[in-house]
């Protein structure tokens, strides 16, 4: 150590302080030793003579104690550096061809993993985030709400959380404040702002004592709600805003925090319910907590177990059966995201392979025309270690300007990327090139300079230098291996690039299927949106049908409407609620085998009006009242399920199963099945009821437009406010728009994965038109032997594309075969098409084999205009 | 003879004991007291004494010598005697054992 930091010293004091001191102590010596021998009786001359003789060599000597201070390895890596840029400088074109080869390797995996490390990796903005659960209830089957009561027992009889908070997020509507507009209320118990970690910008956030039923109506704003809806009112706190009717003391405004859902508002869940009269009512409670250190969650769900337990013995009933479910809050927050982010990285990390072999090749055959320089430098001493050093380091200095123009590619990559994708990907706003990414960026653009550079150095290690330096520039039997082993990288990345056709030839099939679907219903000229008629106005189901039975009717006769009709759950808005059904006279499934059907109400004609066909029995009528028989519809999967071969009508149905409460319903009708949750998804079953039976304050209106939907929008916004204008119109839309953002993350992935095969088709035509060229260059003499032999330029012509077809065919062997493997990744991205699709799979083949032939044309187009006459005469 | 790996640096510290000596007289000094079996190449000489400089074992300052000629005197520093005293011993054991392994039996 003492050592290390003498000489740290001395490399900074510089070297001409120690040499000039050296120099002088050997002069010093010299000079005492000749006055010793001129004592002795010697001549001064010959004294000085003897002197020099034995003090040996000086100049050796003085450089040999120089060598004490110096870093040697150091001084050397930095030499063979700027060798490495002289290099550089040398041949321009090449090194630019390597740079931009490994920048666009570096910057597509550094963006991408900027994006996957903000999205997957990085731990949620919370305090102990990764020991954060979502906690809810679960049959066999499924995972659902837990029950108000059921959370407070949890709650104080837990032993493995140090905290834990009930929310749910129900839409509420703000009025007085201009137009009318929908907000997101996040409902919570106050532990909830502990455990995110969350604070007041200004006045409070929601204590204990708001938990408590009876409390005063206050709210807590997000920050984004207020700085954006209200403007940044910096007079807020204090001031009332009107919900549903109500109004709420606003108490503070949040600071900006990152959440899973979008808010606007917070508000007591514990003042909203009330004490828990039972604990078997399932509202959309969820809980959040947080484990104790050490706590695993699957010991935590056996404390809830437990509980559950219990409780089911002191007071039995429909909870029967229900466990706990938890997940961690990170994977609840990214679920949908994580395969494709994972299967977009790996395509990056391909990607970059591709490049490094590219830039292998190249290097291999630069260090072949590098031959005789290389042996000359051997010859004059350089050891092989230090050529292969220095080989090594001018690699990674190119690696290094390919990854700094890299991470500058990197840089707009990310900000077209954020553009473009879809915003529900959670986090992705908040992407940086932050300094973890910059290190990956390093540490791969290394890597990729260590890959690329070291196998042509092995290879050059065994060229036998003397062999070379005697033949000077020609090259025989050592360039035939190294031939080869370029071969081999291309059969590399043609397999590697057909991997990613056949990929994203599965996602763009899939993407095509899914925008061709049918949706079930005919969904041109349609308009929807959804209101909400807060409780306080409309209190009474009657007043609830009143108002939308008045507005179908009025949108039905307004110009350029054919028809409107109402329904509580249209394509594609998904689940907007499951329960529990058996079959009457069907055998009675055990307590956690109940099945699960969506439940929906729908309008007399809704299903003429919406197009979707009547496939036995009859729609709703007007006839079809609340006080009369209990009647449904249900989709063809859910006849399908029960009545595969016979018709379902007349059959009867328990809503809620043979343990829940609920009405025996009769089916009156089958209606074809519709795409619920959007254009790329499979049907569940489904029950309808008629609108009449509405328990809810919430419907969707549909429009069937004469003309271009989207020009009636404002009429139909003005007549749903000359009904009543504290409404706000929710999800107003058309449906073609709705359906189409409904593909955006599809469209976002597959437009990504597409984007990388091409990458990699440019980066594998390039390599094999780099060796193909390469190989004609060094055939030239042959080529010319044959056409003088007679053979003809078109014969020369199929020789030379057979040797790239070959290798390319030899790729696409091995790609097809790693393909058919790792498509099973992707299989849940896939939709449409089988995963192992034959006719994808032989498609990308095509493709990539014209791509070898295109990239092959070039040189084979050279190799058959050699001229004999002039390439012999050169000898 | 040849040194053996390492010990030309205990010699070095050994010799300046004696006092402060420039290059020259160190390499005298270590013939004269092996009785000329060692021979001092300057090439193993000069490395060395920059080792000892770098471990703080000795200091390097420019002096007139007696008979009036600049030269570089080398004085062991108290860290380069406590390296002395230790290696001394080690040497000591090292030699005993040695003789004790090849010394005719009896």
């Amino acid at each position: 150590m003492r050592e290390w930091w003498s000489k740290a010293r001395a490399w900074m004091k510089g070297r001409a302080e120690i040499d000039s001191e050296l120099a002088e102590e050997v002069r010093s010596q010299i000079e005492m030793e000749t006055e010793a021998l001129v004592e002795r009786g010697m001549s001064a001359e010959a004294a000085r003579a003897a002197a020099r003789r034995r003090f040996g060599n000086a100049t050796m000597v003085a450089e040999q104690a120089r060598d004490a201070w110096t870093f040697t390895a150091f001084e050397a890596l930095l030499k063979d550096v700027r060798y490495g840029f002289r290099a550089m400088r040398r041949s321009p074109a090449f090194s630019l061809v390597v740079i931009l080869t490994f920048a666009l390797g570096v910057g597509v995996n550094t963006a991408i993993f900027s994006v996957v490390n903000t999205v997957l990796l990085k731990p949620l903005p919370y305090p102990a985030s990764e020991r954060l659960a979502i906690l809810g209830e679960a049959d066999a089957k499924s995972d659902f709400s837990v029950t108000w009561g059921n959370f407070n027992y949890w709650r104080e009889g837990n032993h493995s959380f140090d905290d834990m908070a009930a929310f749910q997020l129900p839409d509420r509507t703000l009025t007085g404040r201009g137009d009318a507009v929908t907000v997101r209320e996040m409902q919570v118990t106050s532990a909830y702002f502990g455990l995110v970690g969350l604070r007041p910008l200004m006045g409070r956030l929601l204590g204990e004592d708001d938990d408590r039923p009876g409390a005063p109506a206050t709210i807590v704003l997000s920050h984004r709600f207020w700085s954006g809806q209200l403007g940044g009112d910096p007079h807020i706190v204090g001031a009332l805003l009107t919900l549903d009717g109500t109004p709420f003391e606003v108490v503070g405004v949040a600071a900006p925090l990152w959440t899973p859902w979008r808010v606007d508002c917070y508000a007591s869940l514990g003042r909203a319910l009330g004490n828990p009269a039972n604990r078997t009512q399932h509202g959309s409670i969820r809980a959040l907590a947080r484990l104790k250190a050490g706590v695993t969650m699957t010991a935590a769900r056996a404390d809830l177990d437990a509980i559950m337990r219990h409780l089911d013995e002191v007071d039995p009933g429909t909870e029967k059966d229900h466990h706990s479910f938890a997940t961690s809050l990170a994977d609840d927050s990214v679920g949908g995201v994580r395969t494709s982010m994972l299967v977009l990285m790996g395509a990056a990390g391909l990607i970059l392979l591709i490049a490094c072999a590219n830039v292998a090749s190249l290097l291999v055959a630069r260090n072949t025309a590098r031959g005789p320089e290389l042996a000359l430098r051997n010859a004059i001493g350089a050891g092989q270690f230090r050529l292969v050093r220095q080989l090594l380091t001018e690699n990674v200095v190119l690696a290094l300007a390919g990854g700094a123009a890299g991470i500058v590619f990197a840089f707009g990559a990310l900000r077209a990327l954020i553009g473009i994708a879809p915003t529900s990907i959670p986090r992705l706003a908040d992407t940086k090139l932050d300094l973890q990414v910059l290190l990956f960026a390093c540490g791969i653009t290394l890597a990729a300079g260590l890959l690329a550079g070291l196998a042509p150095v092995l290879a050059a290690r065994r060229i036998d230098l003397a062999d070379m330096l005697k033949e000077g520039s020609r090259v025989a039997g050592a360039g035939k291996r190294r031939q080869a082993f370029r071969n081999l990288l291309v059969v590399g990345e043609v397999a590697i690039t057909l991997v990613l056709a056949f990929g994203s030839g599965l996602l763009l099939r899939s993407l095509a299927a899914a925008q061709a679907s049918d949706p079930g219903f005919n969904t041109e000229r349609l308009l929807s949106f959804s209101l909400e008629l807060p409780k306080k106005a409309y209190g009474s189901e009657a007043a609830v049908l009143q108002f939308f039975g008045a507005l179908t009717n009025d949108l039905r006769g307004m110009p350029g409407v054919a028809d409107a009709s109402a329904a509580h759950c249209p394509p594609p808005m998904g689940d907007c609620g499951d329960w529990f059904y058996s079959v009457v006279g069907r055998p009675e499934p055990p307590r956690d085998q109940v099945p699960l059907s969506l439940f929906n109400w729908a309008d007399p004609g809704y299903f003429r009006m919406m197009g979707i066909p009547i496939r036995q029995g009859r729609e709703f009528r007007d006839t079809d009242r609340a006080d009369g028989p209990k009647i449904a519809v249900i989709n063809e999967t859910l006849a399908h399920t029960w009545w595969p071969n016979e018709s379902a009508i007349g059959h009867q149905i328990k809503f809620g199963g043979p343990y829940q409460d609920g009405d025996v319903l009769e089916i009156i009708g089958v209606a074809g099945d519709v795409r619920q949750y959007g254009r790329d998804s499979t049907p569940d079953p489904e029950i309808f009821f008629p609108t009449a039976e509405l328990s809810e304050n919430s419907l969707a209106i549909l429009v069937r437009t004469t003309g271009d939907p989207a020009k009636l929008m404002p009429a139909v916004r003005a007549r749903v406010a000359a009904l009543d204008r504290n409404l706000p119109l929710q999800h107003f839309q058309t449906m073609e728009t709705s359906l189409g953002t409904g593909l955006a993350r599809r469209r976002f992935s597959t437009l990504l994965l597409t984007l990388f095969a091409g990458l990699a088709m440019l980066l594998a035509a390039v390599g094999i038109y780099g060796l193909l060229n390469y190989w004609v260059t060094s055939r030239e003499p042959e080529i010319a032997v044959r056409l003088a032999l007679g053979a003809s330029p078109a014969r020369i012509l199929r020789w030379t594309s057979f040797h790239a077809l070959r290798l390319a065919a030899a790729g696409t062997a091995i790609g097809a075969v790693g393909g058919w493997f790792a498509v099973s990744l992707l299989r849940e991205m896939v939709f449409g098409i089988p995963a192992h699709s034959p006719a994808t799979l032989v498609g990308a083949v095509g493709a990539v084999l014209a791509l070898a032939f295109l990239a092959a044309a070039v040189p084979s187009w050279r190799a058959a205009r050699v001229d004999a006459a002039v390439r012999l005469h050169q000898g | 003879m040849e040194f053996l790996q390492g010990t030309l640096e205990v010699l070095i510290l050994r010799s300046l004991q004696v006092g402060p000596n420039h290059a020259y007289g160190i390499g005298q000094f270590l013939e004269q007291q092996s009785g000329n079996e060692f021979v001092v190449d300057n090439g193993s000489l000069y490395p060395a004494l920059q080792r000892l400089l770098q471990r703080k074992w000795v200091v390097a300052q420019w002096k007139m010598s007696p008979n009036g000629r600049r030269a570089r005197y080398y004085r062991m520093t108290p860290l380069g005697r406590q390296q002395l005293v230790a290696e001394q011993t080690k040497w000591q054991r090292f030699v005993e054992a040695m003789s004790r392994v090849l010394s005719p039996e009896g």
